[in-house]
C-alpha cells in the first residue's frame, strides 16, 4: 500500500485515455478505411447523371459569416432540387471567413466540408494539405471568372483550390463636399487643396501591411518575381521602392493627411474632418443608420478607385493586393464530390447575384456575367470596388507570403509613428525588410 | 495518530531483488500478476484493483497502445497524396499519417507506460510489506482500514490524487509533446496533415547556435527586456499592492471595506477587455491625448504606446493598475495574520510606523510570500496578456527578426514565429532554452529562500 | 497660546498649518498665470470671474473664498483648538485642495473664458501664485489632519481611487453613449442611451451575449469551486503535513508550468478530444481544475502563519487529519480562502486565448470573453464598441456582487479568532 492514491489515478488516466489512443493512431489507420468506404458508394452515384440511382443519404457541414445564414440555407434548398441522387443533410453553423482557417487548423475533422477563405490563406492551407482541389467540371468554372480571380486560387502545382465569389479590396471614399470627381484621380491634386483648418484631405492605414504596398506596386516594384511565384525574389528595395518609400515619408509628414487605424477615419469621415479614406465595402455600413458611414454622409458619400501618384516622376495608379472570399472545401471531406459540386453551387453566378442583392449581405460578385448588370452599374461602392480590381496585383499565392506581413508593417510603423526612416537609412532599411521577407527560417 | 506503520528495519535490505528473493510464491508472482501477493494476503479488494488496472493497461496496449510506440519512431511514414478517381472525375485526397498527432498519441502511451511501471513498484512493495505483517502474526490492513488512513496518516494521497492526475494530463504531457517538437523538423515546409516530419536530433539546436546575427540580434535583447519587465512588474505591483493594503488597514481608516471595493472593480472587468480600452485610450487621438491637448497638458499626442522608451513605461504602468489590486487583495488576507503582540512590543520600544513596517511587517510578508514572488516573476517573465492585448509587441523594429516588438516578451516573440512562420520546432527549442533559464533560476532561489529553509519558524 | 490640551488633537501641527494656509493667501497676490509676457494675477482673475467666462470661472473665487476661509478658521483653531472646529477645518482645507486640484485640469477653460491672456493658454503657464497656493493647499491639509488626529491615508486613497476608476468611468461613460464609433475626441458623450445594454441580449440571432453570459457563470461558478477545493487542498498538504518527495513535489509544481503555455493547446485541444470533451463547458473546468494546483503559494504561505500547536492540540483530542483541514485550518483561513475563490472566479471570465480555440464553430457555448473579442474585430468594431463596453460592464457585476457578498468574511483575521 505505497500509494495507493497513485493507483487510483492510474487507473483513471488508463481508462480515459484507452479511447483516445484507438482513435488517435487511427489517423493513420483509419483513413484507408473510409478512402475505401466512401469510394465505393460514389462509384453508384457517378457525376450527378445516374438520377434513376435510389438518392444516397449524406451529410454536408457548411461554415459561413453570421449574415448569411438564411441566403445559405436557401441556396442549400434550390442545391437539394438540382440533385435528387442526394438527400443531404446539412450542418450549417456560423464561422465568419477570418476565423474558418483557424479552426480548420485546430480540428480538420470537425472542421466544415464546405467553408468562406481568404484567398491570401489559401496557399497557406494547401501547403498544409488542408484543402481538396476543385477538379468536377472545372474548365466551365474556371471561365466563370476574370484571370486576376482564378489565379488568385491556384495552387503552384495548376489545380484550383478555391472558388472566389467576391472581391475583397479596399479603395478610397471620398466627401463629395470637399472633393469633385476630377480631384480624386490624382493623390497630389488631393494633397495641394486646401479643404479648410481642422480638416484632413487624405487618409490611409500606412502601419498595415495591406495598405502600404500599394506605393510599391505602383512604382513599379514586385514581390515574389513577376508573377509572384518565385520565393527568392523582392524588390522592394530597388530605386523604384525606395522612391515609393519617400513618396510615404512626404505623405504622412505632410499635416493634412492623417494615418487611419482601429476605424478612426471612418469616425473623422463621419464628422466632415475628412476628406478622402481607404477602405472597402464592409466600411459602408446600413444606409438606413445614420451612425454608419453611408447613413451619415448620404448622397455627399462617394467611392472611386485609389487615386495615381507620381513617384520618380512617372504618374502611375496606386495598385494593391488583389484579395477575394472564396470558397473552398476541405481535403479531408468524406464526400469530396458533393461538397465540391455544392461549393461550386454556392459560388456561381446566380448565388453571386443572390449575395449581391441580399441586404444583409452585399457581396460583389465576381462573375463576369454578371459585370453588365445595371444594379451593379449604378452602386457606386461596388462599381469602385470593381474599377480597383482592375488596377490591383494578385496577392502571390506562394507559402513565402506569410513572411510579408510583419516585416512591411514594421516599415510602416517606422514611418509613421516613429519617424525613424529618413534619407540617410532608406535604403539600408528596405534592404533589412526585403531579407526578413525572404527569410526562410533557421533550418531552411 | 491512530495507527502508524512500523518502517522495514534499515539493515533490511529494500531493493525489488531483495524483495524477490526473501518473498514467498505470491509476492514472485506479483511481479507478473498485479495484486496477486495482495489477494493472497487477504487483501482482496485492493489487490482485484491492482489485476484490474493491469488488465486495461494490457487491453489498452493490444488495441493501439503498441501501434502508437512504434509510429512514435518514424512519426509516420504515409505522405497525403491526390488520386483521380475515374468513376467520380473528380481529383481526390488520400489521407497520410498525421506526425503531430503520432507524436501526441505516443507521449500519452509512454506517459501511461511509465505510470503502469510506478504501479508495478507500488503493488509489489504493497504485496510484500501485506506478506510480512501476517508473517509477523498481525492482520494486514483491511480495506476499509486503508480508506480511513486516507483520511488521516495518508490524506496527502487522498488530497493530491485529483491534482497530481490533472497535472499529468494537462500539463505534463503537452510539456513532454513540446518538448519533443523541438527535436523535429516541424516547421513552414512540414505542416502537417498535408506533410510529414520527422526527427532531426539536436539539428535544431545546432542551427539555433551557428544562425546568425540576425536571431542574436533578437535574442538578446527581447531576453533583455524580458528581465526587466519581469523584475519591475513584479516588484512594482508586489510593493504598490502591499503599501495600499497597508493604508486601506491601517487605523482610523473608516469605510475599508468600500475602498476595497474600489480596487476590486478594476479586477471585476476582465483584464483583457481594460487593457483593449486602455491600449485605445492611449492611443495618438485617444482620449488621454485628446484630454491632455483639450486642457492645455501638451501641445501634440504623447507617444504612449509608439515611442520605444514611452511604451515599455507605458506597459509597467498599465500593469500596476491591473496587478496592484490583485496583490492588495492577497497581502490583505495575511497581513490580518501578522499577531497583534509583535506590534504592541514595538510601540512599547518606541519604534515607529516605518521601523515598523521594515522591522515586523515586511519580513513577516517576505518571508511568506518568497514562493509566491518566485512564482510571480516567472509568470510576469511569460505574461503574454498583458502584452499581447496592450501592445502586441509594438513598436516593432527593423533591427530585430522578422519584426519582433521593442515590447515584446520573449513568450509573445515565440508567439509571433509560430502564428506568422509556423516554425513549431524552432518554437520549441526557444522555449526549452527559457524553460531551462527560468527552471534553474526558479529552484536556485526556491531553495535559497528562507521560507524553504524555515518553514516553520512562524508556526 | 495653546494653555491647555484637548483630547483628540495634536496641538503642536495647529501653528505650522496656520503658516501654509497664510502661505496660501500671501499665493494669491502673486502671478496666476503669464502667456507671452502678459501675466495676470490670482485676485484680478478672481474679480473677472464674476463677470462671467467658462462655467469652470467659479474656481477661482471659490478656492481663494475657502483659502481665506482656511485661514480663519486657522486663526480660531491655534487660540482656541476644539475637535470639532479642527474637523470644519479640515473640511475646508480638503475642499481648497480639491479645487485648486480641479483648476489644475480646468485651467485652460478658466484662463481662456476669461480672456485676460492673449493666445490660448497652456497648464505650463500657469506662474508662481498658482503653484504656490496648490502646494500650500496640500500640505496645510496634510498638517491638518494630522492635528485633527486623522489618517493621512485619505488623501492618498482619494488620489489613487480617482486614477484606479478613470479608465472604468471611460468604460462606463462609453457604454452609456448614443454615438457609436471606436475614437471620438470628446470625454462626455453627445447622447446617452440604455440600448447598449438592451441590444447586448436583444441580439440573440448574431449575438448570443444571454446565452454565453450563462455559460460563462456556469464555467465560473464551477470552476471556482473545484479550483479553490483543489489549491486549499494541496497547500493544507504542503503546509500541514510531511511526507516523502513533498519538496520535490513543489519544485515540480513550481517549474512546469514554465513551458509558454499557448504552444501546448493543440496539444491540450487534442487530449480533450481524445476524453470525449472538446467543444464543450466541461472542457474549460477540466482544463482549469487540472492546472489550479500550481497556484498554491498565497494559500501555503497562509497555512504556514497558524501555530502548529492547534493542529497538536486536536490531534490529541482524537480529530483525522481531515477533522485538522475541515473544522480548523479552512475556517481560520477565511481571507485566503475569498481570495483564491474570486481570483478563480475572475478567470473565467477573463480567459480568452484558450477558449477562442477549443469551442471552434459551436457558438452557443462560448464563453463571453470569447464574444467580446469576437466583437473587436476590425470590422465590427466600429458599430459595436459601445456594445463591447456595454459587455465589459455587465461581465464586471457578478464579480463585483460576490466580493461585496464575501468581504463579510475577509475582515476577521486569525490572531483575532485564535485569541479569542
Amino acid at each position: 500500500m505505497k500509494k495507493f492514491a497513485a493507483t487510483v489515478l492510474a487507473l483513471a488516466t488508463a481508462l480515459s485515455l484507452v479511447a483516445c489512443g484507438g482513435g488517435g493512431t487511427g489517423s493513420g489507420g483509419d483513413a484507408t478505411a473510409a478512402q475505401g468506404g466512401t469510394a465505393a458508394p460514389q462509384s453508384d452515384a457517378p457525376a450527378g447523371q445516374g438520377a434513376e440511382a435510389t438518392p444516397e443519404a449524406i451529410n454536408l457541414k457548411v461554415w459561413i459569416p453570421e449574415e448569411e445564414m438564411e441566403l445559405t440555407q436557401q441556396l442549400c434548398a434550390a442545391f437539394d432540387e438540382a440533385h435528387p441522387e442526394w438527400t443531404i443533410t446539412y450542418d450549417i453553423s456560423v464561422t465568419g471567413i477570418d476565423e474558418s482557417v483557424n479552426s480548420l487548423e485546430t480540428d480538420p475533422e470537425l472542421a466544415a466540408d464546405v467553408m468562406q477563405v481568404p484567398s491570401g490563406s489559401v496557399a497557406q492551407c494547401v501547403n498544409e494539405g488542408l484543402l481538396l482541389p476543385i477538379t468536377y467540371d472545372i474548365d466551365n468554372v474556371k471561365s466563370l471568372y476574370g484571370e486576376g480571380a482564378v489565379s488568385a486560387v491556384t495552387g503552384d502545382d495548376g489545380y484550383i483550390y478555391a472558388l472566389p465569389f467576391s472581391p475583397n479590396s479596399f479603395f478610397m471614399y471620398y466627401n463629395k463636399d470637399m472633393y469633385t470627381e476630377d480631384e480624386v484621380q490624382s493623390l497630389e491634386t488631393m494633397m495641394a487643396k486646401d479643404l479648410g483648418d481642422g480638416v484632413y484631405n487624405f487618409s490611409c492605414d500606412m502601419t498595415n501591411s495591406w495598405y502600404i504596398e500599394s506605393w510599391f506596386f505602383a512604382a513599379g516594384c514586385t514581390l515574389f518575381g513577376e508573377n509572384g511565384t518565385d520565393p527568392t525574389q523582392c524588390d522592394f528595395n530597388s530605386e523604384a521602392g525606395v522612391a515609393a518609400t519617400k513618396y510615404i515619408i512626404d505623405l504622412v509628414n505632410n499635416p493634412k493627411y492623417i494615418e487611419d487605424g482601429d476605424g478612426l477615419a471612418g469616425t473623422l469621415m463621419k464628422e466632415g474632418t475628412l476628406g478622402a479614406m481607404c477602405s472597402g465595402t464592409w466600411a459602408m455600413g446600413d444606409p438606413s443608420d445614420p451612425t454608419s458611414l453611408s447613413g451619415a454622409l448620404g448622397d455627399k458619400l462617394g467611392a472611386v478607385p485609389l487615386p495615381t501618384v507620381v513617384i520618380n516622376g512617372k504618374e502611375s495608379r496606386l495598385s494593391n493586393f488583389a484579395d477575394y472570399k472564396t470558397i473552398a472545401v476541405k481535403s479531408s471531406t468524406t464526400q469530396p464530390l458533393a461538397a465540391q459540386m455544392l461549393a461550386e453551387w454556392l459560388a456561381n453566378a446566380d448565388s453571386q447575384l443572390a449575395r449581391y442583392e441580399d441586404p444583409a449581405v452585399q457581396a460583389t460578385p465576381t462573375a463576369l456575367s454578371l459585370m453588365d448588370n445595371e444594379k451593379l452599374a449604378n452602386d457606386f461602392a461596388t462599381a469602385a470596388l470593381l474599377a480597383q480590381t482592375e488596377y490591383a496585383t494578385p496577392q502571390p499565392n506562394i507559402p513565402q507570403i506569410a513572411n510579408y506581413w510583419t516585416p512591411m508593417q514594421t516599415l510602416g510603423e517606422s514611418i509613421c509613428l516613429r519617424n525613424e526612416v529618413n534619407d540617410a537609412n532608406i535604403q539600408e532599411t528596405l534592404d533589412k525588410v526585403v531579407s526578413d521577407i525572404l527569410s526562410t527560417g533557421l533550418t531552411g | 495518530m491512530a495507527t502508524k506503520k512500523n518502517p522495514p528495519a534499515r539493515s533490511e535490505k529494500n531493493g525489488l531483488i531483495s524483495v524477490f528473493r526473501r518473498g514467498d510464491i505470491f509476492t514472485r508472482l506479483s511481479f507478473i500478476i498485479f495484486g496477486a501477493a495482495n489477494m493472497a494476503h487477504k487483501q482482496i479488494i485492493k489487490g482485484t484493483v491492482y489485476l484490474v488496472i493491469e488488465a486495461a493497461y494490457i487491453v489498452y496496449m493490444a488495441v493501439g497502445g503498441v501501434h502508437n510506440l512504434i509510429m512514435l519512431t518514424t512519426l509516420g511514414t504515409r505522405q497525403q497524396g491526390m488520386a483521380f478517381n475515374e468513376a467520380t472525375g473528380i481529383v481526390e485526397m488520400v489521407q497520410g499519417d498525421n506526425s503531430m498527432l503520432i507524436l501526441l498519441w505516443g507521449v500519452v502511451t509512454c506517459v501511461l507506460t511509465f505510470a503502469m511501471i510506478a504501479l508495478w513498484i507500488v503493488q509489489i512493495y504493497s504485496g510484500d510489506l501485506a506478506r510480512r505483517t501476517e508473517a509477523e502474526g498481525k492482520k494486514p490492513l483491511t480495506f476499509v482500514q486503508d480508506v480511513r488512513e486516507l483520511f488521516d496518516s495518508h490524506i496527502y494521497r487522498l488530497l493530491l490524487a485529483i491534482p497530481v492526475a490533472g497535472l499529468l494530463v494537462f500539463t505534463v504531457m503537452p510539456l513532454i509533446y513540446m518538448i519533443l517538437m523541438a527535436f523535429t523538423n516541424y516547421d513552414q515546409t512540414h505542416q502537417p496533415p498535408g506533410n510529414l516530419f520527422t526527427w532531426v536530433g539536436l539539428e535544431n539546436f545546432r542551427a539555433l547556435i551557428s544562425s546568425g546575427a540576425d536571431l542574436s540580434a533578437t535574442f538578446w535583447p527581447v531576453l533583455g527586456w524580458t528581465i526587466v519587465w519581469g523584475f519591475v512588474a513584479t516588484f512594482s505591483c508586489y510593493f504598490g499592492g502591499m503599501i495600499l493594503a497597508m493604508i486601506i488597514n491601517s487605523k482610523g481608516i473608516r469605510g475599508k471595506k468600500i475602498w476595497r471595493t474600489i480596487f476590486v472593480i478594476t479586477m471585476a472587468i476582465p483584464s483583457f477587455i481594460s487593457l483593449l480600452v486602455v491600449r485605445t485610450m492611449l492611443g495618438d487621438k485617444g482620449i488621454i491625448n485628446v484630454l491632455l491637448q483639450q486642457l492645455g497638458f501638451t501641445s501634440g499626442a504623447l507617444p504612449f504606446l509608439t515611442d520605444v522608451t514611452w511604451a515599455r513605461c507605458t506597459v509597467i504602468i498599465v500593469n500596476l493598475w491591473v496587478g496592484i489590486p490583485v496583490t492588495m487583495l492577497m497581502v490583505t488576507g495575511i497581513l490580518m495574520n501578522i499577531p497583534d503582540d509583535l506590534y504592541e512590543s514595538a510601540r512599547i520600544d518606541g519604534a515607529s510606523p516605518v521601523m515598523q513596517f521594515v522591522k515586523i511587517t515586511f519580513p513577516y510578508m517576505w518571508f511568506i510570500t518568497t514562493p509566491y514572488l518566485i512564482s510571480n516573476l516567472i509568470g510576469n517573465f511569460n505574461n503574454f496578456g498583458v502584452i499581447y492585448f496592450l501592445t502586441g509587441g509594438a513598436p516593432s523594429s527593423l533591427q530585430y527578426y522578422k519584426g519582433a516588438g521593442k515590447t515584446d516578451l520573449l513568450v509573445t516573440w515565440l508567439y509571433k514565429l509560430t502564428r506568422d512562420s509556423k516554425d513549431f520546432n524552432l518554437a520549441a527549442t526557444i522555449g526549452i532554452v527559457i524553460f531551462v533559464i527560468s527552471a534553474a533560476f526558479s529552484l536556485y532561489s526556491y531553495s535559497r529562500s528562507k521560507s524553504m529553509q524555515e518553514e516553520e519558524s512562524f508556526q | 497660546m495653546m494653555k491647555k490640551a484637548v483630547i483628540g488633537l495634536r496641538q503642536q501641527y495647529l501653528p505650522y498649518a496656520l503658516g501654509f494656509s497664510a502661505l496660501g493667501i500671501v499665493g494669491m497676490f502673486l502671478p496666476l498665470a503669464s502667456v507671452g509676457g502678459k501675466s495676470v494675477s490670482v485676485l484680478s482673475g478672481v474679480l473677472a470671474a464674476f463677470s462671467g467666462g467658462s462655467p469652470f470661472s467659479w474656481l477661482l473665487p471659490a478656492a481663494a473664498a475657502l483659502a481665506i476661509a482656511s485661514l480663519a478658521l486657522g486663526i480660531q483653531n491655534v487660540f482656541r483648538p476644539t475637535v470639532a472646529g479642527a474637523r470644519i477645518w479640515v473640511l475646508a482645507a480638503a475642499l481648497n485642495a480639491a479645487a485648486m486640484t480641479v483648476l489644475l485640469f480646468a485651467g485652460k477653460s478658466v484662463v481662456d473664458g476669461l480672456g485676460l491672456l492673449p493666445g490660448s493658454f497652456m497648464v505650463r503657464n500657469f506662474g508662481a501664485g498658482y503653484w504656490l497656493m496648490l502646494a500650500a493647499s496640500f500640505i496645510l491639509l496634510v498638517l491638518v489632519m494630522r492635528a485633527a488626529k486623522l489618517n493621512v491615508g485619505y488623501i492618498v486613497l482619494t488620489i489613487l481611487a480617482i486614477i484606479w476608476l478613470f479608465p472604468i468611468l471611460w468604460i462606463f461613460l462609453t457604454a452609456l453613449r448614443k454615438e457609436t464609433g471606436y475614437y471620438v475626441g470628446y470625454f462626455i458623450p453627445r447622447g446617452f442611451t440604455l440600448d447598449n445594454f438592451v441590444n447586448l441580449f436583444n441580439n440573440a440571432s448574431v449575438l448570443p451575449f444571454g446565452r454565453w453570459y450563462v455559460n460563462t457563470l456556469i464555467v465560473a461558478g464551477c470552476g471556482c469551486l473545484i479550483n479553490a477545493a483543489i489549491i486549499l487542498s494541496v497547500a493544507f498538504v504542503l503546509s500541514r503535513t510531511r511526507f516523502k518527495g513533498r519538496t520535490t513535489f513543489m519544485k515540480i509544481l513550481m517549474i512546469i508550468g514554465m513551458f509558454p503555455g499557448f504552444m501546448s493547446m493543440l496539444a491540450v485541444y487534442n487530449i480533450l478530444k481524445g476524453l470525449g470533451l472538446n467543444q464543450s463547458l466541461l472542457a474549460l473546468i477540466v482544463v482549469g481544475a487540472a492546472g489550479a494546483a500550481m497556484g498554491y503559494h498565497v494559500c501555503k504561505g497562509f497555512f504556514d502563519t497558524i501555530p502548529k500547536a492547534l493542529d497538536e492540540a486536536a490531534t490529541l483530542d482524537g480529530a483525522s487529519r481531515w477533522q485538522i483541514f475541515t473544522r480548523i485550518t479552512i475556517p481560520l483561513s477565511k481571507p485566503i480562502a475569498i481570495y483564491t475563490l474570486l481570483t478563480n472566479f475572475l478567470g473565467a471570465w477573463s480567459d480568452y486565448i484558450f477558449p477562442s480555440m477549443l469551442f471552434g464553430d459551436q457558438q452557443s457555448n462560448y464563453t463571453v470573453a470569447v464574444g467580446l473579442y469576437w466583437m473587436t474585430d476590425f470590422r465590427r468594431i466600429d458599430s459595436y464598441y459601445t456594445q463591447f463596453a456595454a459587455g465589459a460592464l455587465v461581465v464586471a457585476l457578478p464579480i463585483v456582487i460576490l466580493f461585496i457578498c464575501l468581504q463579510r468574511f475577509y475582515v476577521e483575521g486569525l490572531s483575532g479568532s485564535v485569541k479569542g
